[in-house]
């Protein structure tokens, strides 16, 4: 498996996803960006996106790639980043290993129809610890979002610090990254 | 090498770049901007920083102006002789350092010093748990000019060098 490739063809992400995604966080960054990610979206057939309905995730992470391509780099990591602030996410979460491991949860809430994938996290310290991101997401875009969980519940006192880890990584055609978390 | 795994190699050291500016209190596109340059095989003006990395004309300015004062990248005039003004990095990150302990620590150990100093010079030689205070904060200070001042007058190998013939 690599990134942009469905686990499961019957897998299908919920249409909130899809909007918060394009709308609110491609939109921060320019309306131009906004506009080419519905039209990728379009392309894939999918138009008007509405919460609550579910769409092929592959036809999703088609215009996810088209979208990659076109930008730079970085805005697939801003976007992850944004995406606890912008998305509905799982409550009753305080502490950043609480958070890191709501990641699986909210996925699981979004994703349906097969396997889909996981975050998985695990402490190695007091202020460490590892996710494992096996998703059909591309690597820059889960960093982005494992950093973005860890600053929202880290202590102001602290920095949130990633380092990519693991032996594994979907830019080198890998299924699995795993960054290790400093906070 | 293909170009491919190049623009991957580069990539992954500008993201790493970012998260190392963000650490030092610059922004995330401080470090990218930064990076972008530092692998850039010719100057570059404004226009192709924003062509290259997506950001707004505003932040790129403003990103090139802070990266300037640090001395992290540098102005060039354009080739033939145009207005449009072209960025380079700075590639040693040593000199871009000890020009940051020249300008702005050493000003801010020195201005530092000379308050606490005046302080102590203001209070009877009695004792106090104040005098001790800052007596213990001079002399750190005094020990951080110190290694400043060792630190932006010579280069890493020479430290390295005095530092391996050192046997106490």
């Amino acid at each position: 498996m690599v990134a942009y490739e469905a686990f499961d063809r019957g897998v299908e992400v919920d249409g909130q996803t899809v909007l918060t995604i394009v709308e609110t966080a491609m939109g921060r960054f320019s309306d131009a960006y906004r506009d080419r990610a519905i039209s990728a979206l379009a392309d894939e057939g999918i138009t008007d996106p509405e919460p609550g309905e579910w769409y092929p995730q592959q036809a999703w992470l088609h215009a996810f790639e088209t979208i990659a391509e076109e930008l730079q780099p970085h805005v697939l990591d801003r976007l992850g980043e944004q995406l606890p602030h912008v998305a509905e996410w799982p409550n009753g979460h305080e502490t950043v290993p609480d958070g890191l491991r709501s990641i699986d949860e909210a996925y699981r809430h979004n994703h349906r129809g097969g396997e889909i994938g996981s975050y998985r996290f695990e402490r190695t310290d007091d202020r460490a610890g590892d996710v494992r991101c096996r998703t059909p997401y591309p690597c820059p875009f889960d960093r982005g979002l494992v950093r973005g969980v860890a600053q929202q519940y880290a202590p102001v006192d602290s920095f949130v610090f990633i380092e990519e880890t693991g032996s594994t990584c979907r830019r080198d055609g890998d299924d699995a990254c795993t960054y290790t978390v400093y906070w | 090498m293909t170009e491919d795994a190049r623009a991957a190699a580069r990539e992954r050291v500008i993201e790493s770049m970012e998260q190392s500016a963000e650490v030092y209190g610059l922004s995330r596109s401080a470090g990218r901007i930064y990076g972008v340059l530092y692998f850039a095989a010719r100057p570059r003006s404004i226009p192709e920083l924003v062509e290259e990395t997506g950001y707004a004309k505003s932040t790129v300015s403003n990103v090139t102006r802070t990266l300037t004062r640090i001395g992290l990248i540098h102005r060039r005039s354009s080739e033939g002789g145009g207005r449009r003004v072209r960025f380079e990095a700075e590639p040693e990150i040593w000199f871009v350092l000890q020009d940051v302990f020249r300008q702005y620590v050493q000003r801010e150990l020195q201005a530092t010093l000379r308050d606490v100093q005046r302080a102590e010079d203001r209070l009877p030689n009695d004792g106090s748990r104040e005098r001790e205070r800052i007596r213990r904060l001079t002399e750190t200070y005094e020990d951080l000019q110190e290694i400043v001042q060792l630190a932006s007058s010579y280069s890493a190998s020479e430290l390295r060098e005095a530092l391996e013939s050192y046997e106490p």
